[in-house]
């Protein structure tokens, strides 16, 4: 396909120019799943588009769930100490119950299911030591 | 080491509004407020045990001004308790700058012999957040610099500091019945509470929290009693929609 003037091309085609309208929230919390995915938002979206990115409602790891949520902010959210949620998110420390419920309520999933998919995340279905 | 007291949970609980649902057999918590919500969160445990007690599937927390839940399921009953390990203690202690020089703010008061091993535990711990408190008028009288730094305050304000200013008056009944049930306990109790930081409760601008507090009685030689209170957890919160 020929290249036009002043427009990328990708691929088997060349972009365009599309308009339309977020929320700030959504907007920063895409650009953070984009460059937890190491890409430009317009490559993540091109992505989805062309079936080669799924967006699923049931996250398969810990790290897609909360990779479109600032950490600051979801431990405001959550009522958990932000260095806490570090150690749990960074370090791979186990949330205890009062974490748990807080974060699932955040997050928007059961209690279970979002420890399951931490226990995952540390494999074999073990908790990691606290480190305390 | 500190055990959350069982009158705690029973304390959240008989103030929430309570809906059971037949179908799902859920039962529907309504807390008063964020606080009460959050200290269900922290006798998570024993909420799930008490759910299982009454063949609840699960128990549901809402509260007004929010649309979160929080979800009580049974496998939480057989979770060891948060504060069972001292993890948010020692998460507490180990995000606490040193104080090199240890020193109390002491107000106007009238100091006997029998209250020095109080002054000499609040010396020798610097990093602790201790503070002594007059029962009968609810005077803070002599506090470590790291307490009046969790009230954001500094020393010579927060020395100043009357409980009943600050804190939610239904919290303060909560307290007027722990000294009750718990007053003569040698190892004291805890309490979990919703008070400002650094302004008194009717001032708009105040930071809002959810402390919780391990208190010792103490009485002194002319038989006045003090609480000798110790900040195990201090979560931040948004204003409560009713201040009294």
């Amino acid at each position: 396909m020929p290249r036009k003037k002043g427009v990328p091309y990708v691929r088997d085609a060349l972009k365009e120019r599309h308009a339309f309208s977020i929320t700030r929230k959504a907007y920063d919390g895409f650009k953070r799943l984009a460059a937890s995915l190491g890409v430009p938002m317009s490559a993540v979206l091109e992505a989805v588009g062309r079936g080669e990115l799924f967006v699923s409602k049931n996250p398969q790891t810990f790290e897609e769930l909360i990779a479109t949520w600032d950490l600051e902010e979801l431990a405001s959210d959550a009522f958990i100490p932000y260095e806490r949620l570090l150690a749990i998110v960074r370090d791979k420390e186990q949330p205890n119950t009062d974490e748990l419920i807080g974060l699932a309520a955040s997050l928007q999933m059961e209690p279970l299911g979002l420890r399951n998919l931490i226990k995952r995340r540390n494999g074999n279905g073990e908790p990691q030591p606290n480190g305390h | 080491m500190a055990n959350l007291n069982p009158t705690d949970t029973e304390f959240f609980l008989s103030r929430c509004e309570r809906e059971f649902d037949p179908q799902s057999g859920e039962m529907i918590l309504q807390a008063r407020n964020v606080a009460h919500a959050l200290g269900l969160r922290r006798c998570g445990r024993e909420v799930a045990q008490w759910s299982i007690s009454r063949g609840y599937t699960r128990t549901l927390v809402r509260w007004p001004g929010d649309n979160k839940t929080y979800v009580f399921e049974p496998w939480m009953a057989q979770e060891e308790s948060p504060h069972s390990n001292l993890r948010f203690k020692t998460m507490l202690d180990s995000t606490q700058p040193r104080i090199a020089t240890p020193s109390l703010f002491i107000g106007i008061m009238r100091l006997t012999p029998s209250l020095t091993p109080v002054l000499d535990y609040m010396l020798s711990n610097p990093e602790k957040k201790i503070a002594l408190t007059r029962i009968q008028d609810n005077a803070q009288l002599i506090l470590t610099e790291a307490a009046a730094q969790a009230m954001k305050s500094d020393g010579e304000t927060a020395v100043k500091r009357r409980t009943d200013d600050f804190w939610l008056g239904e919290d303060l009944e909560k307290l007027q019945q722990m000294y009750r049930d718990y007053g003569e306990v040698e190892s004291g109790f805890e309490i979990t509470y919703t008070a400002t930081l650094d302004k008194p409760k009717h001032d708009p601008t105040a930071a809002w929290g959810v402390w919780t507090a391990h208190y010792i009685m103490k009485k002194d030689n002319f038989g006045l009693v003090y609480r000798q209170g110790e900040l195990i957890d201090l979560k931040e919160i948004s204003r409560p929609l009713v201040v009294a």
